[in-house]
């Protein structure tokens, strides 16, 4: 649950590591510092053994008997002092011992420190061993003084625990100060993700824009602004795309709609013969007839812009292009007689194709039947089709009045009036070049036109060949 | 009356025109395209002009800006599918005296060609009154001294114009060219026939003379002094 929030997550961490740091630091400080105070506390204690060893003498020179001048001890070995010391001589055993010595306590003779708890306190001591007595006249082998010297440790816990603490408290303070800079941080830092978020709830069908100044944008938020804007974009231009197909829609509707309303009131609109109801209720029908196929050209438009936006394609088999063209001269042909204009088709070669070969036809139906229209009489169409690379090539030119330069422009706009194909095929409502331009650009192909006034037009259609040559 | 009906579907073209002959009395002529249009409109005295916007070769707005810059003054109603408020200002400002909004009632249609004929002959009045006479051209009934008059479609036609220009000689080409349209063939002898079958009919021992001939001129409708 923590977890979710960044924010959270990020100052989490902060302390985790920082408790892990903080607890190797005092670990390190805390042992280096024992480490140093048992070393102070042994050389201490090695420093008061020998001055204990140094107490030790001849009592008496022709006995070589050994004495320990006890009177001459350092105050801290008076009774009341806490420190122990036992000195041991090679030729004589013990000879002193502290008078707070426990009965029974000793200890084996090595260099090691031990710690042990005598007379309800821990001590820590250690032996000195084998120091030689300086005599003059038994220098081959002086006996030796071993002296076990230990003092109360308690200093040294006690220490420790201050240190201790000292670092734990440091550490508090730092992991509280570093908290309060990060979370301050954190929200600065997360800052302008809230005003990207606040950018982007303002985002509606009228506001398309997250308005965020990208130079002063944290560097990781970048990517997601540029892809959050990109996305936008792709969402307005289908949505306008959207909307100004259902104004034109619309809009187009009310001509076919008009059309059939007023056969129908005029019908009604005085008494008629049977023979004229009849012939009014045919031309209602021819009228209904023509409002559905431009709902069916209008949703067939769409859905080509759709595909040509992106969506993906799917059961379409592999076609031959100059086959598509030839059955698309065959279904003009009445209508070149009619005009008196011939057609000719010219292919070079086999250019397979994965299409749907109906989607073709229109493209090609429509620019043969605007070549056709705006053909002189006698005139002549052509259809080239050329196989270039893993591109198809269709060229239809006409040899008519041209088309003004201002209006090429919209030439491939929806319902445009200055379409000639306003007739037959898709039903004469200004949508043929709109088809053509839809179908091809659905395939990934483009399409061109090129107009010189009294000498012509040429229209180019590229395909890509290369899924069915794949 | 005289319409020219500009209007590029055929279809809606027709009916239009069916339904201002049949219901409104109306010669009809159809242009579908606008430079037909305009030339159409130029050439020819219409008593009213419809005229659709979307057009091919010369729009529909466009025309009416040449036709109002060209000094005529008919009146013109349009058919328009937009119906934005800025839309029909603009429209109006440039010289149309109506418009009909896409898709439109007929009755309605012929009710306001009706009301821009009338005020375009400086009528507000759907009863034309000229001495006695009443002419109705809403159930294009004629009175006089409070009989009913029974018309032929043709004569009814001739009186209505003669009425709307009561008091003014009205040549026989004007005639014509006000009840005629480009289909009918005009024979100068056929008015004529209907101005005396209209004498005949409204005028009796006991009614005096309406129609008077201006030889060499035309005809005039008044009271005769």
């Amino acid at each position: 649950m923590i977890l979710s929030s960044i924010q959270k997550r990020v100052l989490l961490t902060i302390v985790l590591s920082e408790l892990l740091l903080a607890a190797a630091l005092a670990t390190i400080a805390i042992s280096y510092t024992r480490q140093r105070l048992l070393a102070a506390f042994d050389s201490a204690l090695r420093g008061r053994a020998m001055s204990v060893a140094a107490l030790v003498h001849y009592d008496d020179e022709a006995n070589s008997r050994l004495g320990f001048e006890k009177s001459l001890a350092p105050p801290n070995l008076e009774s009341s002092d806490p420190d122990l010391y036992r000195v041991e001589v090679t030729t004589a055993g013990v000879i002193a011992r502290s008078s707070n010595w426990p009965p029974g306590l000793d200890f084996a003779k090595n260099g090691a420190p031990v710690k042990f708890r005598a007379n309800g306190h821990m001590y820590r001591g250690s032996w000195l061993l084998d120091l030689p007595i300086m005599d003059e006249d038994r220098p081959a082998s002086p006996p030796r003084i071993s002296v076990f010297y230990a003092a109360r440790s308690n200093g040294i816990e006690r220490e420790l625990v201050e240190a201790t603490t000292f670092i734990a408290a440091c550490s508090a303070v730092i992991l509280i100060v570093t908290l309060g800079i990060a979370y301050w941080g954190l929200r600065r830092g997360l800052l302008p993700l809230r005003v990207l978020a606040q950018q982007a709830a303002q985002v509606s069908t009228r506001n398309w824009d997250v308005e965020v100044d990208l130079a002063r944008q944290p560097d990781e938020l970048k990517p997601l602004t540029q892809a959050l804007n990109e996305m936008l974009a792709r969402l307005r231009q289908s949505f306008v795309q959207q909307r100004e197909f259902l104004g034109n829609a619309a809009h187009e509707l009310k001509t076919p709609v008009a059309i059939l309303k007023s056969t129908l009131q005029a019908l009604i609109l005085k008494p008629r013969s049977t023979s004229e109801y009849q012939n009014g209720l045919q031309d209602a029908l021819e009228d209904l007839d023509r409002l559905e196929k431009l709902l069916h050209w209008m949703l067939r438009l769409a859905r080509a812009e759709q595909w040509a936006s992106g969506s993906s394609r799917t059961d379409i088999g592999v076609v031959e292009l100059t086959d598509t063209c030839e059955e698309a001269v065959a279904r003009v042909s009445g209508l070149a007689r009619l005009r008196e204009v011939s057609v000719r088709l010219c292919a070079n070669g086999r250019s397979p194709l994965r299409a749907d070969p109906e989607d073709l036809q229109i493209i090609w139906v429509n620019l043969l039947e605007n070549a056709i229209r705006y053909s002189p009489r006698h005139g002549t169409v052509e259809m080239h089709v050329a196989h270039v690379g893993n591109r198809a090539c269709v060229r239809v030119v006409d040899h008519g009045p041209g088309i003004p330069a201002d209006e090429v422009p919209h030439i491939f706009e929806r319902f445009h009036r200055g379409d000639p194909s306003r007739a037959r095929e898709t039903g004469g409502f200004g949508l043929g070049l709109a088809l053509a331009k839809a179908f091809t650009e659905a395939y990934g192909g483009t399409i061109q036109i090129s107009s010189e006034v009294r000498s012509g037009t040429s229209v180019v259609v590229d395909l890509p060949l290369s899924v069915a040559n794949g | 009356m005289r319409v020219l009906v500009i209007e590029d579907e055929r279809r809606l073209a027709e009916n239009v025109a069916r339904s201002l002959r049949e219901n409104a009395g109306c010669a009809v002529d159809v242009a579908i395209n606008g430079e037909d249009g305009l030339f159409m409109a130029e050439s020819n005295p219409y008593d009213l002009i419809i005229l659709d916007l979307m057009l091919p070769v010369i729009n529909g707005f466009e025309l009416l800006k040449r036709f109002r810059r060209d000094g005529h003054g008919n009146p013109v109603l349009v058919l328009t599918a937009r119906d934005e408020k800025e839309w029909v200002v603009k429209l109006l400002n440039a010289g149309a005296d109506d418009y009909v909004n896409k898709p439109f009632d007929l009755g309605e249609l012929i009710a306001r060609a009706k009301a821009l004929i009338r005020r375009g002959k400086g009528h507000g009045d759907a009863v034309l009154r000229v001495g006695d006479m009443e002419v109705n051209t809403v159930s294009h009934s004629v009175q006089r001294a409070g009989r009913e008059v029974l018309l032929t479609a043709m004569e009814y036609r001739v009186l209505e114009y003669l009425a709307y220009r009561a008091g003014a000689v009205v040549s026989k080409a004007e005639l014509l060219e006000h009840l005629y349209d480009y289909n009918w063939e005009k024979f100068s002898n056929v008015i004529e026939v209907y101005i005396s079958g209209l004498r005949r009919k409204l005028e009796g021992e006991l009614s005096p003379a309406l129609i008077h001939t201006l030889r060499g001129q035309g005809y005039v409708l008044r009271e005769s002094s």
